[in-house]
């Protein structure tokens, strides 16, 4: 009681409205501060009700009573205290099975209380009818059915209030005492535990809380017991080992016989879905997967080909920007750098950013519709075997789209040696820089049967994520560290095309930029480098061309493509460059070896015409399966704070690479 | 619920959803999810929001980040969807050691 007024303590969960009762009780008479040492809101009001003044006390928002955080604290201090000469206990009816967990933490604590059973509106639209005084009977308190928003209609917990206050009302707690009672060991703790040896709170309680391990109401208790009372209080507390588990259960349990007979509601028989069952199925699950990602593929090559078409535009305009510049008397360097450097490379960044933004529409539809939690749920079960977290679906969703940005995500993975194996994984997941050359490459040079290479990749990728999973795995984690799963699927859900339109369009505005920045300095650098001005002999890249083109060759790359992978390695978009800077038309090395500076057609023609298919085949899984850029490089070293580790992880991808590469170009040779 | 069954089927390292966990439990998703929701509270299990991306920004070498470039911060905007990937469901690990 303060100053001859009654103190009201509202206690509940979060979301269970204590605050809108709080505001509805109290008006603008409110007061809010910090509780005493803590950074914990406090907030105070008062009312006046048929000429009696009220002090009402919004306690924090907590799950329980136990002592996890300050909120926890705070509440259970204050309520033990004996400030409170009421505790108005709020519960969600729209999920009463969850929120009456506070109520059966309670049961045991001596201050008289009440229950509110709010958001009744709520409960009534989703069918369900609540029999409060079924409810009451059960637990010998006041409780009332009640919307806290409508405050005209606080009638009811006036009455309950004005009934707890006169009677005392405590909360019975004989039914969830026998269920406690059937713990092993609980009566004889009880027996040590003298009836409020912390202020308020009955014998029940504090044992329950001893086999819960909380250390405060322990500490409580041993400061305050002694001799052989203390000893054997120790004794019996020892004997519960994750006593936690134990007394929820009986919590629940209670909870379910409270509301058995006490709420109605229509019975949802949940099955899981025909969709949901093919794609978690065990045995096919995997299959089923595999196959959408597929059909998402094939459906991304749509809208990439207008977008494709449109980048055909640059390619043609080559054509009369050269003759009228050649009729200019322009400079045939000039001339070379604005229609085979700048040209050239805008066809190519077009063409790649129609692939980019049809992949992302298709995916993002996936995300957006809930179908993404299912395919990353097939491959959980994976992961978790391989020892990650289930944290690192993150890394690997943001490396699709970058992989430095999948790298940087890997920080919320606390345990190194994880956080280590998710980034040496992600490597491994094409970019969206290789998702936008591949596509292009494919179908420039294998037309229709692009798709079947960009599964093959995927396959690969695969394979590539398991074997690098148990190099680096059976170093870097034990199997104590492992983990096991459960996922909550979001229901599926109708895309929100605006929101989705404008992440694929911004996300391909950057790759736009992105890639500006790195293939047209890249191009220009080997374009300048590879002039030869008829002296093919003369250029120095020609000269390292043919010094390692026999060494390249075995990794079915002829040097111009080597030198494409090589600058893949500081940006995928980079081998567009020099592929475009060395099969440009005029005064370089292709011009020179070919003896002419014919206009041919365009770039697609020139790579079929001087690549063959194993090789195109060699350098796509090349690039794609090395390392992502440099600056994912930097990125791996700043997570990773291992020099050793980044050199280890760039090595292996490098060398991966190469053999990948090898492999390809063999199997490229068998069937084509 | 038999909570200590509950972590013994988890641990067994399989995943297996809220929904399937329910019906090999015999019980309700609800009951389900409110059970792992305790287990998290009581710290048993750790809840992961897959959806969330935690990048703070700091990752400035990314040319690819719109957001983390200047003054402006956040997450970055070429990787991921602005509300983050909302639709990608809850999950919840327990150690097996």
């Amino acid at each position: 009681m303060t100053d001859g007024k009654k103190t009201i303590a509202l206690l509940g969960q979060p979301n269970s409205g204590k605050s809108t009762l709080f505001n509805g009780l109290t008006g603008m008479k409110q007061h809010v501060g910090n509780w005493p040492g803590k950074t914990v809101e406090q907030k105070q009001g008062g009312f006046t009700h048929n000429g009696e003044d009220y002090v009402v006390m919004d306690l924090p928002g907590t799950y329980s009573l136990s002592a996890n955080s300050d909120e926890e604290i705070v509440t259970r201090d204050y309520i033990s205290s004996g400030k409170a000469d009421v505790v108005c206990i709020l519960a969600d009816s729209s999920q009463l099975e969850r929120s009456l967990f506070m109520l059966s933490d309670y049961a045991g604590i001596n201050v008289p209380c009440f229950l509110i059973l709010n958001l009744a509106d709520v409960a009534a639209d989703q069918g369900k009818t609540i029999n409060a005084d079924k409810i009451r009977s059960k637990l010998g308190i006041p409780v009332v059915l009640m919307s806290a928003t409508d405050v005209k209609k606080y009638d009811n917990f006036f009455a309950a209030l004005n009934e707890a206050l006169s009677k005392k009302t405590t909360l019975d707690i004989s039914s969830l005492e026998e269920k406690y009672r059937k713990l092993d060991g609980f009566d004889e703790l009880k027996a040590e535990i003298p009836e409020n040896l912390i202020p308020g709170c009955s014998s029940t309680w504090m044992a329950v809380k001893t086999i819960e391990g909380d250390k405060v109401v322990r500490a409580k208790i041993e400061n305050k017991l002694t001799g052989d009372s203390l000893v054997r209080y120790n004794s019996h507390a020892a004997r519960f080992d994750k006593g936690a588990l134990l007394t929820g259960e009986c919590k629940f349990s209670w909870i379910d016989e409270l509301l058995s007979d006490s709420v109605n509601k229509v019975t949802q028989t949940v099955k899981t879905s025909k969709l949901d069952k093919a794609l978690t199925n065990k045995t096919w699950g995997k299959v089923v997967v595999v196959l959408i990602v597929i059909g998402g593929l094939l459906l991304s090559f749509i809208p990439a080909v207008p977008i494709m078409l449109l980048g055909g535009i640059f390619t043609a305009l080559a054509v009369p920007v050269r003759e009228a510049l050649t009729a200019a008397n322009a400079s045939p360097i000039v001339t070379g750098i604005i229609c085979d450097v700048i040209l050239q490379s805008l066809a190519n960044i077009v063409k790649m950013l129609g692939f980019a933004f049809g992949i992302n529409l298709v995916f993002g539809m996936f995300e957006e519709s809930g179908l993404m939690a299912r395919i990353s749920y097939v491959f959980d079960n994976t992961m978790s075997k391989m020892g990650l977290q289930g944290k690192s679906i993150m890394p690997f969703l943001v490396s699709f789209g970058c992989t430095i940005g999948g790298a940087s995500s890997s920080r919320v993975i606390d345990n190194w040696n994880q956080k280590v194996l998710t980034i040496a994984l992600a490597w491994a997941v094409p970019c969206g820089a290789a998702w936008a050359i591949i596509p292009m490459l494919a179908a420039n040079f294998f037309g229709g049967y692009a798709v079947l290479v960009i599964i093959a990749i995927l396959l690969v990728m695969l394979l590539h994520i398991w074997i690098t999973a148990k190099i680096f795995g059976r170093k870097l984690v034990k199997k104590e560290d492992r983990y096991g799963i459960i996922m909550e699927l979001p229901p599926y859900h109708k895309p929100k095309w605006g929101a989705m339109l404008r992440f694929v369009l911004g996300r391909t505005k950057d790759m736009f930029f992105r890639v500006v920045k790195v293939i047209i300095p890249v191009c220009l650098l080997f374009w300048i480098l590879s002039y030869s001005g008829g002296n093919i002999e003369g250029s120095l890249l020609y000269k390292i061309g043919v010094a390692i083109e026999p060494v390249t060759k075995v990794f079915g790359m002829n040097w111009q493509l080597f030198m494409a992978f090589l600058a893949s390695s500081i940006g995928k978009e980079g081998a567009v460059g020099v592929l475009t800077a060395l099969y440009s038309q005029s005064g370089t090395i292709y011009g020179a070896v070919n003896g002419t500076n014919a206009a041919v057609a365009n770039s697609t023609q020139l790579l079929l015409s001087n690549i063959s298919g194993p090789q195109a085949l060699a350098f796509m899984f090349a690039i794609t399966f090395n390392v992502p850029c440099v600056v994912a490089l930097a990125a791996t070293y700043q997570e990773t704070h291992s020099a050793k580790w980044t050199a280890i992880i760039t090595g292996y991808y490098t060398l991966g690479a190469l053999i990948i590469s090898f492999i390809v170009y063999h199997i490229g040779l068998l069937i084509m | 619920m038999d909570m200590q069954a509950l972590l013994i089927k988890i641990k067994n390292g399989e995943g297996r959803s809220t929904a399937m966990l329910a019906e090999e439990m015999n019980t309700t998703p609800e009951d389900v999810t409110r059970t792992l929701e305790y287990l998290e509270r009581i710290g048993v299990l750790r809840r992961t929001e897959l959806g969330k991306f935690e990048c703070n920004g700091s990752c400035s070498s990314c040319s690819g980040c719109s957001g983390s470039s200047g003054k402006e911060k956040g997450p970055c905007k070429g990787c991921i969807p602005e509300q983050g990937f909302e639709h990608m469901g809850v999950l919840w690990e327990v150690k097996n050691g």
